[in-house]
Order: C-alpha cells, then sequence, then structure tokens
C-alpha cells in the first residue's frame, strides 16, 4: 500500500514540474538568429542579382536544389506566373513572396554561420558555404561566377553586412554574365 | 564458389547502375512510331538524358535541342540557326533540321558554361533572355506548356504574323 502511494506521489510530483517547466516558455517563443535584412528595399535587390545569376531554371531556379532562387526569370512561386519578367511577353515582376522564399531559402541553408557573419558585420562572409561556391573556394558546378571587389561581390558583401549597396546590385551585377559576342551584337 | 562469385559480381553491377537516370530515361517513353532512331526523333525532349555520356545512346552531344516556328505551335522551324557563345567568347552555330533538332557532337564543341543563344531564321531572331548555366538539353528547362518552371518551348516567331507570306 505505501509502495503504490509512493508511486503515486512521484507521478503527481513528476507531472507538476513538467508543467511548470512548460508554462515558464512563452507559446510564441522563437529560437532566433542574426539575419540579414529582408525587406524588399534592402533584400530586393540581392534577389533580384541573385535571380539573374544564380536562378537560371537549370540551376537554382529548382525546387530540388539546396538553396532556391524564385523570381521572374526562373522558378516561379504562383502556379499562374511564368518565368519572364516582362508584361508585354505575359510575364510580370517578381513578387515580395519571392523575394521572401528566396531569403528564407538563403538565410536557412547555414542560419547559425549567418548569424555569426551577421553579428560580425559582415566582415567573414567567406564562412558562408554559398559565398564560398560563388567566389570558386568550394566546388561549384556553376564555376567562379564573382570575384571579391567586383559589384557581384560588393552586392552580397554589403547585405550581410546590413547596409545593401543598392547601385552595386542594380544594374552593375545584373549585367553580368558578359558574352562578349552576343551581348555586343544586341546593343 | 562460382555461385557466390556470380552473385557478388551481379550486386556489384546493380550498384553500378544510376537509377536516377534510368528512370529519366524510362520517363521519355518510347519512340514516336514510324519515326525511326536518329537526327529526327524526339523532338522536344531533353537530349542529353540519353545523348548526355551516360547512355543508352552511342553519340554524346554537349547542346541540343528543338526549335519551333511560332510561340507555343508544333510546326517545327526548319534550317534555323542556333548561335551558342559560351563564357569565354566561343561561339558555335548549329542549324535545325526538318524536325527542327540541332545537335552538337561532344568532340566538335564543349562550352564553358554559362552560355547564351540566340535563334534566327531569315530576318526572324529571338535571343534568350536568361543565360544557360549547366544544362545543354535545352528541353531540360524549356518544356511545353509554359508554366512556374517553363518559359515554354524554343521558338523564333512571337506570332504566325510575324511569318513572312507563305511561312518558314
Amino acid at each position: 500500500m505505501n509502495r503504490r502511494w509512493f508511486f503515486a506521489g512521484a507521478v503527481m510530483a513528476g507531472s507538476m514540474v513538467n508543467a511548470a517547466s512548460c508554462s515558464s516558455v512563452p507559446s510564441d517563443a522563437t529560437i532566433g538568429i542574426d539575419a540579414p535584412p529582408d525587406s524588399v528595399t534592402e533584400f530586393g535587390p540581392v534577389g533580384d542579382y541573385l535571380d539573374h545569376r544564380c536562378g537560371t531554371l537549370d540551376c537554382h531556379g529548382s525546387s530540388t536544389r539546396n538553396l532556391q532562387i524564385w523570381g521572374c526569370e526562373g522558378m516561379r512561386l504562383a502556379s499562374t506566373d511564368i518565368p519572364e519578367c516582362s508584361r508585354a511577353l505575359g510575364g510580370k515582376a517578381t513578387t515580395p513572396e519571392e523575394y521572401e522564399a528566396t531569403y528564407r531559402s538563403l538565410v536557412g541553408l547555414e542560419p547559425t554561420v549567418m548569424s555569426e557573419v551577421v553579428s560580425g558585420h559582415g566582415q567573414d562572409p567567406d564562412l558562408l558555404t554559398f559565398v564560398r561556391k560563388a567566389r570558386g573556394l568550394e566546388a561549384h558546378k556553376g564555376g567562379v561566377l564573382i570575384t571579391p571587389g567586383d559589384p557581384q561581390d560588393i552586392c552580397i558583401t554589403s547585405w550581410l553586412a546590413g547596409q545593401t549597396n543598392v547601385s552595386a546590385c542594380t544594374p552593375n551585377a545584373i549585367s553580368y554574365p558578359q558574352f562578349p559576342v552576343l551581348d555586343a551584337s544586341t546593343e | 564458389m562460382r555461385a557466390l562469385v556470380a552473385v557478388l559480381t551481379a550486386s556489384l553491377l546493380v550498384a553500378c547502375v544510376d537509377a536516377t537516370h534510368q528512370e529519366e530515361v524510362q520517363a521519355l517513353g518510347g519512340e514516336t512510331p514510324g519515326v525511326p532512331r536518329g537526327p529526327l526523333h524526339r523532338p522536344g525532349q531533353p537530349c542529353l538524358i540519353c545523348h548526355g555520356g551516360l547512355g543508352p545512346a552511342s553519340h554524346e552531344f554537349s547542346v541540343a535541342g528543338t526549335v519551333y516556328a511560332v510561340r507555343s505551335q508544333s510546326a517545327p522551324a526548319t534550317g534555323a540557326q542556333v548561335q551558342i557563345e559560351d563564357i569565354n567568347g566561343s561561339v558555335l552555330t548549329a542549324t535545325t533540321n526538318a524536325a527542327g533538332n540541332f545537335y552538337v557532337p561532344v568532340d566538335t564543341w564543349q562550352p564553358t558554361y554559362p552560355t547564351q543563344m540566340q535563334v534566327s531564321l531569315g530576318s526572324l531572331s529571338q535571343q534568350m533572355a536568361t543565360h544557360a548555366g549547366r544544362n545543354g538539353s535545352c528541353a531540360g528547362c524549356h518544356t511545353s506548356p509554359q508554366g512556374p518552371t517553363s518559359p515554354g518551348a524554343v521558338y523564333v516567331a512571337l506570332s504566325a504574323s510575324d511569318l513572312p507570306e507563305g511561312g518558314l
């Protein structure tokens, strides 16, 4: 009899401890990280650059990739949209939802590393795999895309530092890649 | 002992099969009746699934695809010039056949990605709005119909009214 009461007491005590510990955490609590700016004003130009340079449908404009980039030059979020920016051709510009989807994919790749880079005011962007791949410091099927100090690099690193250099992103970074023959023939 | 060797050999062979590639090949389906295997077969399909080096086709291509005469229509653009430029400025021009197909054998030219492309036929010309990052199959992205992940098939004329009198 005493043994039964002992177990009942232990279960009750345990339940009370559990209830107390759970009730001390707010229901809307999250584990936060330091993240770069996510507004359309600050991330939008970065998103446009990424869409143009990295988001073609055969590269990161694909839902099968870890880094997924959405936008009017590549993969669209809405089932009614097509990979076309021009309204005249039936397309439309990248939507706020697409910028957010790209942002979440990019920041979510390595959240703790991203937090470290952002809290360090973007001083060590090479800690991030996507920067190392774009700079050619790590194997990348798409090859070396950016050189430290060029407009593309400044676009990315200024955003990581919390102060997006919009003019570096557009139109300068958008001018890459440059094809000497075909681009010249259409100028 | 022989049985053991046979089992081990068989298991090694199975392990070497690329199941994803096999599924991609299977998904293409069979040949169209009346069209023999060759330059005119399977227009609109992603050529490099079979011709990209993993088989089953024996001829390996670096870039290949199909060009249609008019946007969202099925008539091929025969004799169209497909100009492909890689990031180093190396340019190759291929010509489409009666099915609208063109192909570049790997021993002829291999681009360094990214690439840019333009198709032209007579006075009509379309330059690709974006670049290609890694895939030599036009139909890897350009599938019909248009949708969130496809700009539609490659074409030379936006509408039939753009075609010269009497068609192409």
